[in-house]
């Protein structure tokens, strides 16, 4: 079965700042949609409302997995059905290994416990294929990886579980160019009528290895254009600038600091000064 | 039974000494509680055993190179070649052979008088007493295994000698047979360049209230390395106390404390530094579940003129229930200028960003926790030599982890 991803008119919160503010988007199987942005537009906030990171409170809008509603569902849930994120900043976890980790996830995944063998034989392919070191399974999870490594070890964790749809946070930003190849074959690797991506990138580089189907422009916590992959070309070329000429945006990002703090502090100190 | 006329004077003067012995003053805990004066002891001989009985064989995780110490009496001893050259010794063997060197170690021992009234009160009921000495540049490979068990109230006290130049690694099991008073005390001497790695496991059953005391003296170029995993059942109050006596030793006190249900541990671990270029290491790595009260004590002392020493001292704790209390509280006590020391302790939840990263990959929040947990304690976990002892003590944990 095709899966499907769909997004509809979603906002979220955190601590009462309203991040995303109305984002549709569907994707699925066999489709590879990228979503670009300047920074702090929302992309890796909506990553994560997808995924379900409790931080976040959906105040309005429905997130969709295969049609049914997951809007609610806990996390661990979510990646049981098939949903993956690999984040841009992935997680240290020292005392764990990477083995130990992958194993179980897999077989909650599964619900099948998974015979070692098996496991070991799979994963030490998946290993060399990312040209990881062959040690990486009795190292702790992420415990003192570069940032490189720990992009692949995202990419590692996505060839292991399978899912049916990924979504990429910025899984390019920090590779050099040997590992951007080899991610992105990788990734390109897993295109099939049962495997749907969200990629969020700044550059137009991995897409030399992925050739998406469907561009998107964040800002504001919203997707403001959506187009081909001429879009990322223009991009690349010219900056957001003209995007927000044709959409009459000023600031695009989604928080922006109030003017007055600064004063108010200003005066306080005023007052000390005086009274002394 | 046992009248050893020498013997027992000896312990009644100790339990005239108890007429003004304090418990020592632990916070707000009221010692009285535990009521560890209690303890009725009585001396009862018993037979070596060629096979275990199962409810002794179940509590055992590892049967290579093991001595079973029951209520008093070595019961049963498996242990290969390379143990030929160590004595060990109960109290009953050292009377029936007449014993001098180990009779004489004791008769100075229970002579001594000392302020703690939990010490007094071993000494005073004291009717389980196993010595190992280890001799001179004799280094011993292989783990031996004590398991040392209760069906009875235990006064109890182990004294271990590293003679110069030798090595040992031990591990002690502590475990109750029954609903039992167990003070337990060791003394463990490790004399120049010698090398004891120290690990015990203490699983006591529910409603056995105890105190442990550990003793460790260590000389010069010598060093010391406990691993202790406090994972009783009931109500406990450990002591460990390292005296750095010699140049350039070095001790760790690492320490994984379990306390869940409606325990109460107290844990006071001292590391007293009384010799120049000292090292001694204080790690806490603690669990706290349910209604169960920790309290951490670390002390880091560095007497005067003791230069070139170091101290560091660092206790974690996770606590896994709003009813659950922690108190811990890391102590340097420095009288020396040319010395390097540091402490911290910290107290918090599971991790919720490792926690939220582990489950995004389909993990039940449970086992999530549980690595992350097992994950906090694999400093000390990796200290411990024998695979089979080491996935009982996880498991352990993991039941513990696992109960509602
Ligand atoms: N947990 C949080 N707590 C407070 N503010 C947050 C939180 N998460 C996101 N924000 C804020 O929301 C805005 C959007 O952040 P987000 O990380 O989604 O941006 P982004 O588009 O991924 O940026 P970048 O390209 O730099 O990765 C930022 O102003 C950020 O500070
Ligand atoms: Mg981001």
């Amino acid at each position: 079965m095709k899966p499907k991803l769909e997004i509809k008119n979603l906002h979220a919160s955190v601590e009462d700042k309203e991040i995303l503010k109305g984002v549709d988007l569907t994707v699925q199987g066999g489709e590879f949609h990228v979503i670009m942005g300047p920074n702090g537009t929302g992309k890796s906030t909506l990553a994560s409302v997808i995924m379900g990171n409790p931080k976040y409170t959906v105040t309005q809008g429905q997130i969709l997995l295969n049609d049914e509603d997951i809007t609610e569902m806990p996390v661990d849930e979510r990646a049981r059905k098939g949903l993956f994120l690999a984040m841009q900043y992935p997680q240290e976890v020292p005392g764990v290994t990477n083995s130990d980790f992958i194993r179980t996830a897999i077989q909650a995944r599964t619900g099948q416990t998974v015979p070692l063998y098996k496991f070991i034989m799979e994963y030490d392919r998946a290993i060399e294929r990312l040209k990881m070191n062959s040690d990486l399974p009795h190292r702790y999870l992420n415990d003192g990886f570069s940032g490189g490594e720990k992009k692949r070890n995202e990419i590692l964790q996505l060839l292991m579980l399978k899912p049916n749809i990924a979504i990429l946070d910025e899984i390019d930003s920090g590779l050099d160019v040997d590992a951007l190849r080899i991610v992105g074959d990788a990734v390109n690797s897993m295109r099939s009528e049962t495997f749907g991506c969200l990629m969020i990138t700044h550059y137009q580089r991995i897409l030399d290895y992925i050739k998406p189907d469907r561009v998107h422009v964040m800002m504001q916590g919203r997707i403001v254009k959506s187009g081909g992959i001429e879009l990322i070309e223009k991009i690349d070329k010219e900056g957001y600038d003209w995007i927000k000429d044709e959409l009459g945006i000023e600031d695009e990002r989604v928080i922006i600091e109030e003017e007055n703090a600064r004063p108010s502090l200003l005066g306080e100190c005023a007052t000390r000064k005086a009274l002394e | 039974m046992y009248k050893d006329s020498q013997f027992e004077s000896l312990k009644n003067k100790q339990s005239i000494h108890l007429e003004t012995t304090q418990y020592p003053r632990i916070g707000k805990i009221k010692m009285e509680n535990f009521a560890f004066d209690n303890i009725k002891t009585s001396l009862v001989k018993e037979d070596k055993v060629s096979e275990l009985p199962d409810e002794i064989k179940s509590k055992i995780d590892d049967f290579e190179n093991i001595i079973v110490f029951k209520d008093g009496n070595i019961i049963y001893t498996n242990l290969n070649e390379n143990f030929n050259s160590i004595k060990i010794t109960s109290l009953f063997d050292a009377l029936d052979n007449n014993d001098q060197e180990v009779l004489s170690l004791l008769e100075e021992h229970l002579q001594t008088l000392n302020d703690d009234r939990l010490v007094t009160l071993n000494k005073t009921h004291l009717n389980s007493f196993l010595y190992i000495k280890v001799p001179r540049n004799q280094i011993i490979k292989e783990t031996l295994k004590v398991y040392i068990l209760g069906s009875r109230d235990l006064a109890h006290m182990t004294l271990i000698n590293l003679e110069t130049n030798s090595e040992l690694t031990i591990v002690e099991h502590l475990e109750s047979l029954q609903s039992i008073r167990f003070n337990y005390i060791s003394e463990t001497y490790v004399k120049d360049n010698a090398k004891l790695n120290y690990i015990a496991i203490d699983r006591l059953s529910d409603n056995t209230t105890a105190f442990i005391g550990r003793n460790g003296y260590v000389q010069n170029d010598a060093s010391l390395v406990y691993a202790l995993g406090q994972l009783n059942d009931g109500n406990t109050l450990s002591k460990n106390h390292i005296k750095l006596i010699g140049r350039n030793s070095y001790a760790e006190s690492r320490n994984v404390l379990f306390t869940d249900k409606d325990n109460t541990h107290i844990v006071l671990i001292n590391m007293e530094h009384l010799a120049p270029y000292s090292v001694g290491f204080i790690n806490n790595h603690g669990i706290v579940k349910d209604k169960g009260y920790l309290f951490v004590d670390g002390v880091g002392k560095i007497h005067r003129g003791m230069n070139g020493s170091n101290s560091q001292q660092s206790t974690s704790i996770i606590n896994l229930s709003d009813e659950a209390r922690v108190n811990a509280n890391p102590y340097l006590l420095i009288d020396e200028y040319d010395v390097n020391a540091g402490h911290g302790a910290a107290i918090g939840k599971v991790n919720e960003d490792q926690l939220y990263y582990l489950m995004s990959r389909g993990l039940y929040k449970r086992d999530a926790e549980k690595l992350i947990i097992f994950g906090f304690l694999t400093p000390i976990l990796e200290l411990i030599t024998s695979e089979n002892i080491k996935t009982s003590f996880i498991n352990t944990i993991d039941k513990k982890l696992s109960d509602d």
